[in-house]
């Protein structure tokens, strides 16, 4: 169903679309390209994951969007950033500034950090409004009421005087959703909004956000580096590893038809309430690479438990995947039909899980 | 220090510009004798508060002195008690910042209220207080301002202690049986030191300061030793008829201060990984 | 709060009685006796005069006996009578407070108006030359001996453009516009060092709370970086400002001294020196108590005025 969605939508101009996206750091003695050369597209309305371990550049992609990052520090660009039809890199920063919060919003990772903590909740919410809505004072406070409300604070007139310490780390989170869904904006950005919370609360908040896209008509990126957040909830998932797009499909497809071995790492690794104790987590082996020092080839091949000489001499591009959907792209020797490629069309990924359990458990019995 | 590790210093502006200025007090301190193109001492009636000429750069004084040549053995004064009064001070200051972070409980309690005791003086008084009672001298002067400034340094050390103690390789030579003064002074004393030079650093700027003032109040080095709080405390009679003496005293001690003090905050910029733009990918 | 309030005052407490044991005892040091003094270089001579004198003075009581009675007095407000000008120390100190207090809170005003604006554009612009140039002018304000600023600005404003008059002093409920003219020299003497180490402390706060994540949220929303600065950044950043201004308190009073001797100022700090040098022993013993208080109680009133600006503090 998601994939003739994404179908269907592609005949229109997109929400927001990134061509060739490059951010890249100056860091001691040189740059880190951490964002290289990402395609994504999002449509109204529509609901996308970006998921990959931290530092693979999702965050930075999702700040490139907003142009958040340090202009001292970080460079966007070559690339585009296109939001409803418009270059946000060839905006001012005014226009850009009326942007933020207005069109697009962000949600952040932690709620213990991301309210100020000398401002009151109303305040911090207020201000939003405040900033792109000419409001008077009592239409602000209602509205402020309205959007406590909206995300499941109980007495809102009453709370919306307390500061964020005085809230539960889950009612922080709602209320920093309140303050991205105040100006009614057209996408969300929501990065790792729920790493900081509890699994009982992530659910809720899952749940929430998802409720809210959808009564509200709002796109909305996920981004995260667990799979199992994106499961339910987005129509495509592109999983990302150092800095660039590795495969992208529409979610249920990629959930059952992985073809290449970190999107297989990742589903591994994501958090399956329904498993066994046991069989819940396992880690990929190995960290990401460097990127200031990046390995000739594929970027995971150093980690990748199938790969062959081709993988460390040459870069494989992100192409179609043979025999499945046109919209779902990998970027591996071994999933794409090329000569010298193609070991792994077909491989049943869930055999390989197996022997790595085993090797983990052996592991955890020597720790 | 290596030579690479002193380019990457003086990469920084003000980096090169403290060491410069430092350097000139320092020299100028050691070879007074050579530099100075007069005697400080030498009194001509004949040539008495005249301006800033080719013979005198800097004018002479009420005496007829040299002021070029009194400035320049002035930082003699200013250089030896900015060194020891700060000296003594993080001797004794550190010793009890140690004992008290390591020691802890009903000890630690003691001193850091006697600390908190004499900080409650402004050092100005402090200093003013025990110049009164000792009689001014320069020993006096030096003791003075170690005083004052000792709690600065029990309490830096104090936190710095307190911050290591309870780092692994410090419980790991607890767990060892090593005694006591063998911990603070072998695996932790050499952690704390890098705040504390910076710190020592900025206070040998404030006493020279401090110097300049009870020296300016009369509570200070005495006449007719050259001392730059002593020119300006005479100077001050000649504003109006010879205002370069309070001029120029007056710059010899901003810009040796200015030298400190910048020396100072370089190396704790040079620490301190938040003072430079730090960047995350 | 309240529990915070209670710990906090009674640690000052402690330090406070140390600090009466301190200025009693410095007095103690002091060569020659307070008998000598009055009596002077050749009524040191008649034994029998200096005898009766310590008899009367009580100097011959044990030292324990002496300090209590002296603290006694304190507490009822009897500092005892001055041995140069046998006024009673109580009111001479009040009398003396004024010009002081009046210096120090101008030269404070001054100093954090120059301090908040320059630390906040070193911070903002962290690494230009807005930012050297912040830091040069903090370091020269740490520099420059206030005492030789107030003779430049006397030299520049007085005898060269003839401005303002070089000294004097009108206490402000006589004539306050006359009395914070001939104050402004003064002030801005004294206001140096105070500017100095308040525009590292804007700014050292100001770059660290930049970087928290709620000011990237701020910007999230499309709050105008000028609002993210003052309405966000500042009013974090402040909170330890405002402990470091408090704790300056006392350095700029007693830095005040060399000031009011420079402007013949009649403040307390020309007081402590004028005490000095005529060995007004009682006089010296009021003088650092009564700063040590001041310096004690800003620096506690400041613990209460930092617990009050900040929310997590106040609600506890």
């Amino acid at each position: 169903m998601s994939e003739t969605v994404a179908m269907d939508n592609n005949d229109q101009t997109p929400l927001l679309e990134l061509r060739g996206l490059h951010v890249a750091f100056a860091a001691r003695g040189g740059t880190v390209q951490a964002v290289d050369g990402v395609d994504l597209r999002v449509h109204e309305g529509e609901t996308i994951g970006i998921v990959g371990e931290s530092g693979c550049g999702k965050s930075a992609t999702a700040r490139a969007i907003l142009r958040l990052l340090p202009a001292n520090a970080a460079r966007i660009g070559p690339g585009e950033i296109r939001f409803s039809g418009r270059d946000l890199l060839a905006l001012g920063d005014e226009a850009m500034r009326q942007v933020r919060g207005r069109k697009i919003a962000m949600i952040f990772q932690d709620p213990m950090t991301s309210l100020n903590p000398v401002m009151t909740i109303g305040a911090q919410i207020g201000e939003a409004l405040a900033v792109h809505e000419k409001a008077t004072r009592a239409k602000t406070e209602r509205r402020v009421v309205e959007l406590l409300e909206l995300v499941g604070i109980p007495s809102p007139a009453k709370r919306m005087h307390d500061y964020p310490h005085q809230f539960s780390g889950g009612m922080r989170q709602r209320a920093v959703i309140a303050m991205a869904l105040a100006c009614r904006p057209s996408l969300v950005l929501a990065d790792e909004i729920t790493t900081a919370l509890d699994v009982t609360l992530q659910a809720q908040i899952l749940e929430l956000l998802k409720h809210l896209s959808q009564t509200l008509g709002m796109a909305t990126v996920m981004i995260t580096h667990d799979l199992g957040v994106v499961a339910g909830m987005t129509s495509r998932v592109n999983v990302m590893y150092a800095g660039q797009i590795v495969e992208t499909a529409p979610t249920d497809e990629i959930f059952d038809h992985p073809t290449m071995p970190y999107t297989w790492g990742l589903l591994r690794s994501a958090p399956n309430l329904e498993a066994p104790e046991a069989e819940r987590l396992t880690p990929i082996e190995g960290l990401p690479p460097d990127l200031s020092d990046l390995p000739d080839g594929c970027r995971f091949a150093p980690r990748c438990p199938h790969r062959r000489n081709i993988c460390g001499e040459s870069t494989p591009a992100l192409a179609p995947a043979p025999g499945r959907p046109s919209a779902h792209l990998t970027r591996c020797w071994g999933a794409q039909d090329v000569p010298g490629g193609g070991w792994l069309i077909g491989h049943n990924w869930q055999n390989d899980a197996a022997g790595a359990l085993v090797e983990s458990d052996s592991e955890d019995v020597g720790r | 220090m290596n030579t690479q590790a002193l380019k990457d210093f003086l990469s920084s502006p003000l980096a090169v510009i403290a060491v410069t200025l430092v350097g000139a007090a320092v020299f100028s301190a050691i070879f007074a004798d050579l530099v100075a193109p007069f005697d400080p001492n030498k009194q001509d009636y004949s040539a008495v508060l005249q301006s800033p000429s080719a013979e005198h750069w800097l004018g002479t004084d009420q005496l007829g002195r040299d002021m070029l040549s009194r400035l320049i053995h002035g930082s003699r004064i200013a250089v030896l008690v900015g060194l020891t009064s700060v000296g003594f001070a993080v001797s004794v200051g550190s010793l009890l910042g140690l004992i008290a972070g390591y020691a802890s409980g009903i000890l630690d309690e003691a001193i850091m209220r006697l600390v908190d005791a004499i900080l409650a003086f402004p050092s100005i008084l402090l200093a003013l207080g025990i110049m009164a009672a000792l009689g001014p001298s320069l020993t006096t002067i030096v003791i003075a301002i170690a005083i004052g400034d000792m709690p600065v340094f029990a309490r830096l050390t104090r936190s710095q202690v307190l911050s290591v103690r309870e780092r692994d390789f410090v419980t790991a030579a607890t767990a060892m049986g090593a005694r006591a003064p063998r911990i603070v002074f072998r695996h932790i004393w050499p952690h704390v030191t890098a705040p504390i030079v910076a710190m020592a650093t900025l206070h040998v700027g404030l006493a020279i300061l401090t110097e300049a003032g009870l020296s300016f109040l009369g509570l200070g080095v005495q006449p007719p030793t050259a001392s730059w709080g002593t020119i300006l405390r005479s100077g001050f009679g000649y504003i109006e008829v010879a205002p370069w003496i309070s001029i120029s005293s007056g710059i010899f001690i901003f810009l040796t201060v200015l030298g400190v003090s910048l020396l100072g905050d370089e190396l704790r910029r040079k620490q301190d990984p938040r003072a430079t733009a730090t960047v995350r990918p | 709060m309240a529990r915070y309030v209670w710990r906090r005052a009674l640690t000052a407490l402690v330090v406070l009685f140390l600090v009466s044991v301190i200025s009693f005892i410095i007095v103690f040091v002091l060569p020659g006796d307070t008998a000598a003094a009055i009596l002077g270089e050749d009524g040191g001579l008649d034994r029998e005069r200096y005898e009766a004198l310590r008899e009367t003075l009580g100097l011959n009581k044990p030292l324990i006996t002496r300090y209590v009675e002296w603290v006694t007095g304190v507490l009822r407000g009897d500092f005892g009578v001055s041995l140069r000008t046998s006024e009673e120390i109580g009111p001479a100190l009040l009398q003396r407070a004024g010009p002081t207090f009046q210096l120090a809170i101008m030269a404070m005003l001054i100093a954090v108006a120059v301090a908040i604006p320059v630390g906040v554009a070193s911070a903002v612009r962290q690494g230009t030359w807005v930012d050297t140039a912040g830091t040069l002018l903090a370091l020269s304000g740490i520099a420059t001996p206030g005492f030789w600023l107030g003779i430049m600005l006397i030299l520049v404003f007085a005898v060269w453009l003839k401005w303002l008059p070089p000294s004097g002093y009108v206490p402000i409920w006589e004539s306050p516009l006359e009395s914070v003219r001939l104050m402004i020299l003064p002030a801005v003497a004294l206001a140096t060092a105070l500017m100095g180490v308040t525009i590292r402390q804007v700014r050292t706060a100001v770059i660290e709370v930049l970087g928290e994540d709620y000011i990237t949220t701020a910007r999230a929303k499309g709050v105008r970086e000028r609002q993210i600065v003052y309405r966000h950044a500042l009013r974090n950043a402040l909170l330890p400002v405002v402990t470091v201004i408090g704790l300056q308190m006392g350095q700029t009073l007693a830095g005040a001294a060399t000031i009011e001797v420079v402007f013949s100022i009649p403040g307390l700090g020309r007081l402590a020196v004028d005490s000095i040098f005529f060995r007004d022993f009682t006089m010296i013993q009021a003088v650092m108590l009564l700063f040590a208080v001041i310096v004690l109680a800003s620096s506690f009133l400041t613990d209460l005025l930092y617990a009050r600006l900040d929310p997590r503090i106040r609600y506890r």
